[in-house]
């Protein structure tokens, strides 16, 4: 039961605050004490007490959904309506305290990159995209999810190119908001197309959309450039190439405000209209297109020599992944795989910089690697989905529902072959490098506590992430079945659930083995298998030549503008409209005359062109002699009495 | 002697004038101001004098000789204001050397008047005298830079010129007094109404008149020694004749070719064309004409003078389509736009005079970046200009819509076009002027004198001309009435 | 009863030229900004005391000019230029400011800024034809005597074209507007008679032609206009004047001159020709793709701020065509909206290139093989960076800014002519997206280098001169339900006269 509320909730205005908040840090971020990142965590706080708030009267209510919605730009029941909204469900909740809890480790681990140049500038595009994320997920209607979403792009381009006075990072970050801006571009054109055709586009009740078949067409583009433009957001294939390219900064700040969040920002999209894109059979088709581009960028991936780039391209094959999960079996494993590979990829990454080869015989220094090595095993294992974390429940479900079309089951089997192998080759990788970590115990608590979040029991009530058929470990309610209605998985339970567990552990031992296998020990077979096909390899690594064709294609677009430029400006304005005029009303010998004066002449030799022949004519007869004139006068006017006397 | 209180306007003018003389002769002392002041005065005088006569209403005088209408009074209103401002004007001006101001502050006075008497001519003798009245004392006028050859020579074409065309009109007329044997143009008309000429003698007479009108204004056939007298002679007199001569010759043109040539139509307010020829495509050719050779030969032209002049002739073409509709409306919009080339050509000359004197040559390259040495006078100048040629926001637009509007009312789209193309050639021989004016503003020159009496002189001149432009409703209405007094 | 707020805000600017002339340059300046602020002051309380619900013609005045001719001064505001009325009440003042400390006779640019001022109001405001063709040619003047005296090298050119292009545009508009008048029975121009397509049936033969005079006029009206407002072929002029115009007049150009020009044509189409719009606006959606397409294409080649600005203003122009052309209330409305959003984003893009033209010499950002010539400007003048970033994000049309409202509700509102049209419409926002992130990056980001170092941030004047622009850029894009409810009854009512 939707209830209608007039005021605004808790969250908007945490998040506002929160907002505010960072841009104070901006703008006067030098002179603050600690350069303003307590600020940031005043801000953090503050969102999630305002989530807290919300949650409490959420559940006192029992689970209604609550709504509070105004008509922004156009009222709500017309065609085209675009209104504002905010729109509380358990899933929504659920996320913007992770979102904020995740927000808080990484600042946490702070020490790590406070001496950069821009700390406050990175700290804005923290609290911005925060509160971006929250934002989005807590909107009823895609503009305001739009607001969230641009809020993210904001955040990824403050931070990105980090010291902004070098070429490079220049570069990238505006690489970087072009790309963003585009996909949020093609969202808003399919928004627009959706709000065109039908009343006011509300994501929360799917039964709106069944009535008007008989716009199927418009329906049909419009869908097609949202999931588009929202997929654009998470850098899949065709957009690798700033995943490839070096960028200076702190990795995981990197990973977190770069992908994970802008990722995050655009994913209610796809989950609260999952139903509507199912009736129009878009998304088990999708799901290939999702599929296909996570298979090319693990290979990217695979191929590629520097560990910081590598993990950027696995947690982008491991959101492909969860958008593919979504298309083809469902929101539940979509969110369980989402949530897994990110906090995985963010806890990898933190913990790898913490490493740093000086050092490595003091004692306390070994002690604190050895830790740190841990924690990027367990973050590995999370992130792959082995024994105990939410990825599990998130593969276990999309094989079993997979087992009922045999060959889909094994491109996808194989898929997740390739990334578990990916995702252990990065964590073989890193515990062969130096054995020593200066590193503060926050940031080794921050990679712990990052992956704690992704535990099982915490999303799916059961320790080991419902492996076992109908799940025996179960300690609490499961969180998940309060996001989704779970009837249509039901049917799957009974009979292919255990095969597909069994499968699914064979795999994934099988890949584990085979990663250790290949690169576990010291010299790294891959890199050798690798080094005979050398120009492959990289232009794989480069990203399939993607960026090389888009410049090409932009060059040619700029060389159309000149020549249109050319063609009208100059051409046309300049040169051939006077000469044209001149030609018109002057006779040949003028004409030969003109041509040799330049044509850039002054105001004069312009206007003579255009009178030149009457008044040269009426000139001669100006001849000063007074005779003539008497004798023109008279001969005219008589001239003229004759001929008016014929009639 | 009672008739003598409705001619009190051009006694007052000949008294004035006799008073100058006798000052001239008389006085040794500083001549010029005490004559600027006498003639001020005495103008003053009959200015009030004729607006006071408005309430008499039309009546003939002296038996039909002279008629004291509203038409003739509007004229003499323009007349007097004319020779006001151009006494007012003379001490300002170098091409008069000081020694024969007052000189020409009488001949300024005689021809003012010559031109009363014009415009109230109702007898064919007296409007031939009149006529050749103030044609003499334009060449006297004309040829007055003594020392300058082209003055001369101005006044010499100006009298050979002025005496063929008063031959021609005493021709026109004499055939009418054979076929009616009356002078009065009223007896002439009923004459004319009960039996008509044959319409090819009509034809002849109305040529005739045609070619005499069209010098006094400088009309296509006859318009040749226009510009020559306007470049020729000293600017402050070309002002006087291109405001003055014309004003006279549209006053006798209109009262002359809608009194004898017309009968009233069915509507109040509009004109037939008496006896079978249709005279008004003659004057419709003569007018299109007029209003392209003015405008493409403004175009051409090195001597600022000479283009002021051509542009004088291509504005006669405008305003002979005003009287060619035949309709109140039309001649209203006539009158309308002679009130502002008044205030505008006065203004225009008044300025050239000026930067004359300083640049000593009417070359426009050497006006070259005149803007900067002397802003206010030549943002007049280009303001006077625009509004001359009717560019939108001066008075002037009004005038030319007016007139074009009577044109394409009465259905002559022809004729509108042209109207149109000319305007907008008029316009940018303007722009060409003022380009040169504006020259490369940002070389700093060394700025002209400017004496508070020229912005003084000035903003008299712009005072009006913007009143005219926005109380346009009533001018227009004060034209149109005064049409309705002539007398039937 | 007569309202005088209308005639206010022209007669003030209006007195402040006079003083120009009169008043020495220390002062002359407050003078002039006082008079500008204060037409803009009554301008807004114009707009603020309009009631929102109704879609008549308000706050009217109405004096008979010349009866004889039965024009008359006839004042009134509705939907359709409220929002012009504000844009121009924030533009100018703004300009006046930036012209603050002008070397060369700033007391002729200024008095030539509020001679604009004076007859943009008045065109925007008239209710009768001739007076609008009055204030819409008085506007013309001051162009030409700003670019030829304050210009670049070749600014006789410059403003000698625009002479031409503005006087031909004119002439045009003035032989439909004597048309008009003279094919309907009562003579008459006010637009309250001619409204609702009085003029449809109406014939008039020319050398032997039957012509039917709305269509006739209609033509005669919009290539006039198009001739004023840069439309693709007849845009040389404009491009030309962009090069050698001082910023902030180019500026008074594209973000005053031309919302007017696209007012003025909507104007006309939906009240004096209903009935020719029902069979051309397919024509005018397809002038405006067509510019839309070329102005993003060609904006894509410039190397410098001002013909970029230029291009950007022509694809602009393109986008509210397509407003207007869709004749569904959504789109109609977007226009309308647009035309505020299009001339203050314009104005705010002319401004900040202004300030880079004034500290590195010239607005160029690119030579000639396409290299870097200025850049590593945000460590320098971090405020310039963030403002010209907020004026790139609404340009693009991003959420939270006037632009996305004015993006949305034209996109939407042109679906419903041809979905293709929404396509090539994203197209052109993805490629402007393109080269304005270009050109941020070349200028703001990256290393700094010789020409970009001693660039120091902006004084407190240029702060307080750039403020309202950017500050009513975000409230309109993020409070728009006000102006959106004073535009749509009006809207409403006049489509159904369409239909």
């Amino acid at each position: 039961m939707i209830n209608q509320q007039g005021s605004p909730t808790f969250l908007l205005i945490s998040i506002a605050v929160l907002f505010l908040m960072s841009l104070f840090v901006a703008a006067l971020g030098k002179r603050l004490p600690g350069r303003g990142s307590w600020l940031i965590w005043a801000g953090i706080m503050i969102l999630l007490v305002g989530v807290g708030l919300d949650s409490g009267i959420f559940l006192k209510d029992h689970f209604e959904t609550r709504i509070w919605s105004a008509g922004w730009i156009w009222a709500r029941d017309e065609k085209g309506a675009i209104t504002l909204g905010m729109f509380q469900d358990p899933i929504a909740l659920a996320m913007v305290t992770l979102v904020s809890l995740v927000s808080g480790t990484v600042l946490l681990s702070q020490g790590a990159f406070s001496k950069e140049v821009y700390f406050e500038k990175v700290l804005t595009g923290l609290g911005i995209s925060t509160a971006g994320v929250a934002l989005a997920w807590t909107s009823l209607t895609p503009w305001m999810e739009f607001l969230g979403l641009s809020l993210t792009i904001l955040g990824g381009f403050l931070t990105i190119g980090s010291r902004w006075d070098s070429g490079m990072n220049a570069k990238l970050s505006a690489k970087f908001a072009t790309e963003r801006s585009v996909g949020f571009l093609l969202a808003f054109l399919g928004a627009c197309i959706l709000a065109a055709s039908r009343p006011a586009l509300i994501l929360n009740d799917p039964e709106l959309w069944m009535g008007h078949s008989d716009l199927v067409h418009s329906t049909w583009v419009g869908a097609i450039l949202l999931i588009v433009g929202t997929c654009v957001q998470l850098q899949p294939f065709p957009f690798l190439g700033l995943l490839v390219a070096q960028t200076e900064g702190y990795l995981p700040l990197r990973i977190l405000l770069g992908q994970v969040l802008p990722a995050w920002a655009c994913f209610p999209l796809l989950i609260r209209l999952e139903p509507q894109f199912r009736s129009l059979e878009l998304f088990p088709s999708f799901g290939w297109v999702a599929l296909t581009s996570s298979i090319l960028t693990v290979f990217a991936g695979l191929f590629q020599r520097d560990w910081d780039l590598m993990v950027g391209l696995w947690l982008s094959a491991g959101l492909s992944l969860s958008v593919a999960a979504l298309a083809f079996s469902g929101p539940y494993s979509a969110m369980a795989l989402l949530i897994g590979v990110s906090l995985s990829a963010i806890s990898m990454a933190g913990s790898a910089t913490a490493l740093d080869s000086e050092g490595a015989e003091i004692v306390s220094q070994q002690k604190k690697a050895l830790w740190i090595k841990a924690a990027v095993f367990l973050a590995a294992s999370a992130g792959t989905g082995l024994v105990g974390f939410v990825t599990t429940t998130g593969y276990v479900r999309w094989i079993t529902q997979a087992l009922a079309v045999p060959a889909t089951a094994a491109i996808f089997l194989f898929s997740f072959a390739l990334f578990v192998f990916l995702g252990w080759r990065l964590a073989w990788k890193v515990s062969f490098r130096r054995s020593g970590s200066k590193a503060s115990l926050a940031v080794i608590m921050s990679s712990f506590l990052l992956v704690a979040l992704s535990l099982a029991p915490i999303w799916t009530g059961t320790v080991t992430g419902e492996l076992i058929q109908d799940s025996p470990d179960r300690l609490i309610k499961s969180l998940f079945d309060q996001f989704f209605t779970t009837q249509s998985f039901e049917a799957y339970r009974s009979e292919s659930y255990f095969s597909a567990s069994s499968l699914y552990w064979g795999v994934l031992v099988f890949s584990v083995i085979l990663a250790y296998w290949v690169s576990g020990r010291k010299q790294d077979r891959w890199t050798q298998i690798t080094s005979f096909f050398p120009k492959a390899s990289q232009f794989i690594a480069r990203g399939y030549g993607v960026d090389y064709s888009t410049g090409r294609l932009m060059d040619s677009l700029e060389w159309l503008g000149r020549c249109a430029e050319k063609l009208v400006d100059v051409k046309i304005w300049s040169q051939w409209m006077p000469n044209l005029l001149s030609f018109a009303v002057k006779n040949v010998s003028d004409v030969t005359r003109a041509i040799d004066l330049k044509l850039t002449e002054s105001l004069d030799v312009s206007v003579k062109k255009l009178v030149d022949v009457p008044a040269k004519l009426l000139q001669l007869i100006q001849t000063g002699d007074l005779r003539w004139y008497l004798f023109f006068a008279l001969s005219s006017g008589f001239a003229l009495l004759a001929h008016f006397l014929k009639l | 002697m009672k008739e003598f209180v409705y001619i009190m306007p051009e006694i007052l003018i000949a008294l004035t004038l006799a008073f100058v003389i006798a000052s001239e002769i008389t006085y040794e002392g500083e001549q010029l101001r005490l004559v600027t002041a006498i003639s001020l005065l005495g103008l003053g005088a009959a200015f009030f004098y004729a607006v006071y006569s408005y309430q008499f209403g039309p009546t003939p005088v002296f038996s039909g000789v002279l008629c004291l209408d509203g038409f003739s009074l509007f004229f003499k209103l323009i007349f007097i204001a004319l020779a006001a401002l151009s006494i007012a004007s003379v001490g300002q001006t170098a091409e008069i050397n000081p020694g024969r101001r007052t000189e020409y502050v009488a001949l300024v006075l005689a021809a003012s008047l010559a031109m009363c008497l014009v415009s109230s001519a109702a007898d064919v003798i007296l409007a031939y005298l009149s006529l050749l009245f103030l044609n003499i004392v334009s060449y006297f006028l004309a040829a007055f830079g003594r020392k300058s050859l082209l003055s001369t020579e101005a006044g010499v074409k100006y009298l050979a010129f002025g005496s063929v065309a008063g031959a021609l009109f005493l021709y026109s007329l004499a055939i009418l007094f054979a076929y009616t044997h009356s002078l009065n143009i009223y007896e002439i008309h009923k004459h004319l109404l009960a039996q008509p000429l044959p319409p090819q003698v009509m034809l002849v007479v109305f040529m005739f008149m045609l070619l005499a009108l069209s010098f006094q204004i400088g009309a296509f056939p006859m318009y040749l020694v226009t510009p020559d007298v306007m470049e020729g002679s000293p600017t402050p007199v070309a002002a006087f004749l291109s405001v003055g001569a014309r004003a006279a010759g549209f006053a006798i043109a209109v009262r002359f070719l809608i009194v004898i040539f017309t009968q009233p139509g069915m509507t109040e307010g509009h004109w037939e064309v008496l006896g079978g020829i249709d005279w008004t495509q003659i004057f419709a050719v003569v007018a299109g004409l007029t209003m392209m050779v003015g405008s493409l030969l403004a175009l051409k032209q090195e001597s600022v003078k000479r283009l002021v002049g051509y542009l004088v002739v291509a504005e006669t073409g405008f305003m002979m389509m005003g009287l060619l509709v035949l309709d109140q409306v039309g001649i209203a919009a006539l009158l309308y736009n002679l009130v502002i080339q008044l205030f505008a050509l006065t203004g225009i000359f008044y300025v050239l005079s000026f930067v004359f004197d300083q640049v000593q040559s009417d070359r426009i390259q050497d006006l070259r970046g005149l803007l900067k040495r002397s802003v206010f006078e030549c943002g007049c100048l280009i303001a006077f200009l625009l509004c001359l040629v009717g560019s939108p926001p001066f008075p002037g637009f009004i005038g030319k819509f007016t007139l074009i509007g009577t044109v394409i009312g009465s259905g002559r789209y022809p004729l509108a076009l042209v109207g149109i193309l000319a305007m907008v050639l008029s316009t940018v021989a303007v722009a060409r002027l003022s380009y040169h004016l504006v020259g490369d503003f940002k070389k700093s020159l060394a700025p002209l004198t400017s004496q508070w009496a020229r912005k003084a002189y000035l903003t008299v001149l712009v005072i009006p001309m913007t009143l005219a432009g926005i109380f346009a409703g009533l001018v227009l209405k004060g034209a149109g009435e005064s049409l309705g007094f002539i007398f039937w | 009863m007569n309202h005088h707020l209308i005639s206010l805000t022209l007669v003030f600017p209006l007195i402040g030229a006079l003083l120009q002339t009169v008043v020495q340059v220390p002062r002359s300046r407050w003078i002039a900004l006082a008079s500008s602020l204060a037409a803009s002051i009554c301008a807004v309380i114009l707009i603020v005391s309009m009631q929102n619900q109704n879609a008549d013609l308000q706050m009217t005045e109405l004096l008979p000019w010349v009866g004889s001719y039965a024009i008359s001064y006839d004042m009134a505001v509705d939907g359709l230029n409220a929002l012009l009325m504000i844009l121009i009440a924030i533009l100018f003042p703004v300009l006046i400011a930036s012209e603050w400390d002008q070397k060369v006779g700033v007391r002729g640019m200024q008095g030539l800024l509020l001679v604009l001022q004076a007859s943009l109001f008045g065109a925007a405001c008239a209710q009768d034809l001739f007076l609008q063709f009055f204030f819409w040619g008085v506007s013309a003047l001051p162009l030409y005597f700003l670019v030829g005296i304050w210009g670049g090298e070749g600014r006789e050119k410059a403003a000698f074209k625009t002479m031409v292009a503005g006087s031909l545009g004119d002439a045009l508009i003035f032989s439909a507007l004597i048309l008009i008048y003279y094919s309907l029975d009562p003579h008459t121009f006010s637009l309250r008679e001619l409204a609702g397509g009085k003029l449809a049936g109406k014939e008039f033969n020319f050398l032997g032609f039957e012509l039917s005079v709305s269509h006739v006029a209609f033509m005669l009206m919009s290539a006039g206009l198009s001739l004023r407002a840069p439309i693709w072929p007849l845009h040389g002029w404009f491009t030309e004047v962009s090069q050698e115009a001082p910023s902030s007049v180019f500026v008074a150009l594209c973000a005053g001159v031309v919302p007017v020009s696209l007012y003025l044509f909507s104007r006309y189409c939906y009240v004096l020709f209903p009935d020719a719009l029902g069979s051309a606006y397919k024509w005018i959606v397809g002038v405006g793709i067509l510019n839309l397409f070329v102005g993003g294409i060609c904006a894509m080649a410039q190397r410098g701020l001002r013909r970029l600005l230029a291009f950007i203003c022509l694809s602009e122009v393109g986008l509210v065509l397509m407003g207007i052309g869709s004749l569904n209330p959504v789109g109609v409305v977007g226009s309308v909206y647009q035309q505020l959003m299009m001339g203050l984003g314009l104005a705010g893009f002319g401004l900040f290139s202004g300030i880079i033209a004034d500290r590195t010499g010239s607005s160029w950002f690119m030579d000639e093989n396409r290299e870097r010539v200025l850049g590593g400007i945000v460590t320098r003048a971090p405020v310039v960076a963030v403002i010209s970033g907020l004026i790139v994000a609404s340009l693009m049309g991003f959420p939270g800014f006037g632009g996305f409202v004015g993006h949305a509700l034209i996109i939407i509102g042109s679906y419903s002519i041809h979905p293709l049209t929404v396509i090539i419409s994203g197209g052109a926002l993805v490629l402007a997206s393109y080269y304005l992130f270009t050109m941020y990056r070349l200028i703001f980001l990256g290393g700094v280098n010789e020409r970009s170092a001693g660039f120091e941030d902006l004084t407190l004047r240029e702060r307080a001169y750039m403020l309202p622009v950017v500050l009513s850029l975000l409230f309109f894009g993020l409070y728009p339900k006000p102006l959106i409810e004073l535009i749509r009854p009006t809207v409403l009512t006049v489509l159904s006269a369409v239909k």
